[in-house]
């Protein structure tokens, strides 16, 4: 199969969306692989030299995900299905799980097209602490409350979402916020060096607004038909 | 104020405090098997003044600043692990708090601004040995032939092809997990079958004479290994005869690699471990972001801790 993957869960009604969002759209450059179909194959081959680098994954349903076809991939894996492990003592699925996490970090960094978002090395879904991502959200001059967090009592609250908006590439999807609002989106999208981000915001009853979170795992139907054109443009262009 | 983090008389530590005070810096050392008599909170101010990092880390009653760490070393163990700790109920609250104080203690490592030997987000490429092999060989260095696989028949082609050249193959773990090396036999041949449930790293094996690079910011000091062993960490127990370091100068080039391939990674403190082949060219395997250098430092005498105290400090680049 020559195509870019979306690479989800089964469950994951936004990837599915945007699948057939992207359908709608005219667009068949992209196929749909589920991370067990990945996790579960009976054939894994990746091979890595001074010559670079290949892999080759037999999935159940027939097709086979090379690296030299694969033009793109947008990365929504949440967590790695380990079911196969189950009956193994806790020691050996610790450190099967471990190997697993570690083959799979390598060949999503390997994918030669474009991948939003890229796998970090501690989180395969390329998702930050929250704590940095507060951090991060000051520094890009986004309206954050002061934050505790301590080892007797926990973190302070947080603000339940009102407004929600999705940068792809520094361009911003979903509801109109203001100017400085938009442009701090975008600055935090650059310190936390992912092209793809969700930001949430309280605005209160009086008008102010206050930074919520921020997620590199976005609803990609908050941001509608526009986003998912985006998205086609992302890998075309 | 310089502060180290993890079990102050474990070797690498133990050379690091010992270092820190040589050189007269202020230094505070976290005792993890103390935790019960630490706390931490972590605060970060709001926009308007730049998401400022405040709170404070409490050791024995005394409150240091988190504002006035300035350099932190940190080689913390599994907190779960803790003998304290481990021997708790799961769901018991000293246990809970414990886990948050050490979660606090590595998110504010994550962003403190300052010195940090090494940053935890950073240190995780180490949990992947193929991740790693990528960016090696982008920095210019040569890897070894990898597979990793789970079919049983492409990992014996793998292996008798390399037979049949007159190499050898071993095998080792992908993550950082029992990352001991074993060099693969004709009976392994029969157990290949088990390598169905996860795929398993197989390396044609580089011969030549190991090198240990440690690069401590703009420093870097090498040492040369002699061993018989597969893995010369464990060469007694593989050949009954220990291994032999010696400390080598490197040539500028490779130095230049050496420190171009611990920014790659954003650590400033790595242990590299590379080996010289016989035709001269420089194989790497890994980059450990939390090298257990005392083993390197005391067979060769080769001054890494005093290196990482004065980085620490900003006495050194």
């Amino acid at each position: 199969m020559a195509a870019s993957v979306i690479l989800c869960h089964p469950h994951d009604a936004g990837a599915l969306w945007l699948d057939q969002m992207l359908r709608d759209l005219g667009v068949r450059s992209f196929e749909v692989v589920t991370v067990e179909q990945v996790v579960f194959s009976r054939r894994i081959v990746y091979r890595l030299s001074d010559a670079g680098e290949s892999s080759s994954i037999r999935l159940v349903d027939g097709r086979e995900l090379r690296s030299d076809t694969i033009t793109g991939l947008i990365n929504r894996i949440c967590y790695l299905p380990t079911q196969h492990f189950a009956s193994a003592d806790p020691d050996e699925r610790t450190y099967a799980t471990a190997e697993l996490s570690a083959f799979m970090l390598a060949w999503l960094n390997g994918v030669r097209g474009r991948v939003l978002n890229p796998a970090r090395p501690f989180s395969l879904a390329g998702m930050f602490d929250r704590t940095a991502m507060r951090y991060y959200a000051a520094v890009a001059g986004l309206p954050t409350a002061p934050w505790r967090a301590t080892d007797s009592a926990g973190e302070s609250p947080g603000l339940p979402p009102t407004h929600t908006t999705i940068v792809l590439d520094g361009r911003l999807f979903g509801p109109i916020l203001p100017r400085h609002l938009q442009d701090g989106c975008c600055r935090l999208a650059v310190l936390l060096g992912v092209p793809l981000l969700q930001v949430a915001f309280q605005r209160a009853p009086g008008g102010g607004w206050r930074f919520v979170d921020a997620t590199a795992f976005v609803d990609f139907y908050a941001g509608g038909r526009p986003l998912a054109a985006a998205i086609a443009r992302a890998f075309t262009t | 104020m310089i502060l180290v983090a993890g079990i102050p008389d474990e070797s690498p530590t133990a050379l690091v405090i010992h270092a820190l005070e040589a050189i007269g810096a202020n230094v505070r050392v976290f005792d993890q098997r103390r935790v019960s008599s630490a706390h931490f909170t972590l605060d970060i101010a709001d926009a308007a003044i730049g998401g400022a990092i405040g709170g404070g880390i409490t050791l024995d009653g005394d409150t240091v600043p988190l504002a006035d760490i300035t350099g932190l070393y940190l080689r913390v163990m599994d907190d779960q692990l803790l003998p304290d700790i481990a021997a708790l109920p799961p769901d018991s609250p000293e246990r809970r708090r414990c886990h948050m104080f050490h979660d606090l203690l590595q998110r504010f490592a994550d962003i403190m601004p300052g010195r940090v030997l090494n940053r935890p987000a950073d240190m995780a490429s180490n949990h992947s040995k193929p991740y790693q092999a990528q960016g090696i060989s982008a920095a210019g260095f040569d890897i070894p032939d990898t597979l990793i696989t789970n079919d049983p028949s492409e990992a014996r082609a793998f292996i008798e092809q390399v037979w049949a050249e007159g190499g050898d193959v071993i095998y080792k773990s992908v993550s950082g997990i029992r990352s001991i090396v074993q060099t693969v036999s004709p009976a392994d041949l029969a157990r290949l079958d088990r390598i169905r449930w996860c795929p398993t790293q197989f390396q044609r094996l580089v011969k030549g004479t190991d090198i240990r690079v440690h690069v401590i910011g703009q420093t870097v000091l090498a040492v040369a290994i002699s061993s018989e062993a597969t893995d010369y960490r464990y060469a007694a127990r593989q050949t009954g005869v220990d291994a032999t370091l010696e400390p080598i100068d490197l040539d500028p080039g490779l130095q230049r690699l050496c420190v171009g391939l611990s920014r790659r990674f954003s650590l400033p403190l790595a242990g590299i471990d590379l080996r010289r082949t016989l035709e001269g060219r420089y194989v790497c395997f890994e980059v450990n972001p939390s090298p257990a250098f005392s083993y390197y430092e005391d067979r060769a005498d080769v001054p890494i801790a005093s290196c990482i105290a004065r980085y620490l400090a900003h006495e050194a680049d």
